[in-house]
């Protein structure tokens, strides 16, 4: 890499046009650009560091890289909530919880979870949207939040079943 | 070197006005293909809205399919003239605030994703920096610390990783069965034969945060060791995709802030001239029986060449 050494006085470009010496011209910054530009600099590295120390998620663009961060037990359950539900042609699917089927990814319901089970007339807001997004689809009239739960020993699966969550009208398994 | 000579390092604009093409480029590929979730929830009822940080500051409202739409069509136009090269300053803060407000819409609904979080410091130090040609091989100063910043943030990505890793996993992470939940619950054909494969998941950790913690090592070393490093995180990246479909698009885009690009775009160029040449001397009947086809076109000016074939007048870029 060749520098420029900055002795050389200027603080606009040195020339117009391509050079034939073994120089190019440099356009250089003022004390107060390189200031300001380094401060701000600066208070980003402080925030983000802060952030992947002590904060969380809600001071996104300054929250914890936390994607994959947390610690799944080799002997722990794995869980993975989806939908069902049961048609107004009285038939019974199986929807996953994705953006595309009813407006809101998996992990944003599994990060709600609490609320819905205090409060399961939430899963009609699903149904709406899968109303609207699939209007040529006959709609929803009963849904169950389910939990399919893979068991693993020493990180291998080895068996896998599902649980219920919550339903909405009915509450029922 | 001392700090502010690293982080200043001149660097040509013809380097900015290819990265910029590049992020601009990706910005509208994302708002319409690839990141769909913030896009639904403009539908989505405003119940499930749980405004973060910056929403709460900013007093931004839960989303609507207007406010999505006007966010999404308002990127991809922006993105559109700053791909032009016309008013930089203006288009690249368009995007900036346009694309970073569709972010936080998806991430207001209880879901923050971390690969894009780099991709924010490059939508705003780009527009910093003013007109810049692709032909203009002036070296600035103003670019070469957007660059920096760009790399800083990009390697910051791993190297913060590896510690919310140990902040909320713990040391013992590295023996945990992260790999394998993430497998089970959306790996493909190609991720699900790990999982019968014994170790390889459990490995893969330990390599993972390994390269993770010792990302920033990429600064300290020459040229060609930088290379290797960048090509080797874009090979964990299709690995990973590979196995759970999961890949940190905007981040990719990021890593090319350590490439010489120019260099890349003069080489093309030049295989090209002597790719047409070739072409033309093959098929000029007046050189058929000098078995043509073996001419070396020589080096076009402006271009580098591994062997340095006599460029002596050509700067080397950092």
């Amino acid at each position: 890499m060749r520098f420029i050494p900055r002795a050389i006085p200027s603080t606009t470009e040195r020339s117009t046009g391509p050079e034939p010496g073994p120089e190019v011209a440099v356009r250089r910054l003022g004390a107060a650009s390189l200031a300001w530009r380094s401060v701000v600099l600066l208070i980003g590295v402080v925030l983000v560091v802060r952030g992947t120390l002590f904060r969380q998620d809600t001071d996104w663009p300054f929250a914890p890289m936390s994607q994959f961060a947390f610690r799944t037990g080799p002997n722990d359950a794995i869980h993975s909530t989806f939908l069902e539900a049961r048609t107004t042609a009285d038939q019974v699917i199986v929807i996953p919880i994705t953006p595309k089927q009813v407006g809101i990814a998996r992990a944003e319901i599994e990060g709600q979870l609490p609320n819905i089970v205090r409060k399961p007339s939430l899963l009609s807001d699903l149904a709406d949207s899968y109303r609207r997004l699939h209007p040529g689809k006959p709609p929803l009239e009963q849904l169950w939040l389910r939990d399919r739960v893979t068991d693993l020993y020493k990180g291998r699966a080895v068996g896998e079943h599902i649980d219920p969550i919550v339903g909405w009208p009915a509450n029922d398994r | 070197m001392n700090p502010l000579t690293w982080l200043f390092a001149p660097v040509p604009l013809a380097r900015v006005a290819l990265l910029r093409r590049a992020v601009y480029l990706f910005v509208i590929i994302d708002v319409v293909f690839l990141h769909a979730t913030g896009m639904y929830h403009g539908w989505a009822d405003p119940v499930w809205y749980k405004p973060l940080w910056m929403g709460r500051l900013l007093h931004l409202p839960a989303a609507s399919v207007l406010l999505v739409e006007l966010l999404r069509w308002g990127s991809v136009a922006a993105a559109l003239l700053a791909l032009t090269g016309r008013l930089p300053r203006l288009t690249g803060s368009v995007v900036a605030i346009t694309w970073i407000w569709f972010q936080y819409v998806a991430f207001a609904y209880g879901k923050v994703d971390h690969d894009r979080g780099d991709f924010v410091v490059a939508l705003l130090v780009l527009p910093m920096i003013g007109a810049a040609a692709v032909a203009d091989r002036r070296r600035s100063e103003a670019a070469g610390f957007a660059l920096r910043a760009i790399q800083l943030a990009a390697i910051a990505t791993y190297f913060l990783s590896g510690w919310a890793k140990l902040r909320f996993g713990g040391l013992e992470w590295v023996n945990s069965a992260t790999m394998v939940r993430a497998v089970v619950r959306r790996g493909t054909v190609l991720g699900d034969q790990l999982l019968h494969i014994p170790f390889t998941l459990h490995w893969f950790q330990w390599v993972l945060l390994t390269a993770e913690l010792l990302s920033p090592v990429i600064f300290f070393v020459g040229e060609r060791w930088r290379r290797r490093m960048v090509a080797g995180w874009y090979g964990f990246h299709v690995v990973t995709y590979a196995g759970i479909t999961i890949a940190f698009w905007p981040h990719l885009v990021m890593m090319l802030a350590f490439l010489p690009l120019e260099e890349y775009l003069d080489r093309w160029r030049a295989w090209r001239a002597r790719r047409s040449i070739l072409d033309d001397v093959s098929q000029d009947p007046a050189t058929q029986d000098v078995g043509g086809g073996t001419a070396q076109a020589g080096v076009l000016p402006g271009t580098t060449t591994e062997g340095g074939a006599g460029n002596e007048d050509v700067v080397k870029t950092p």
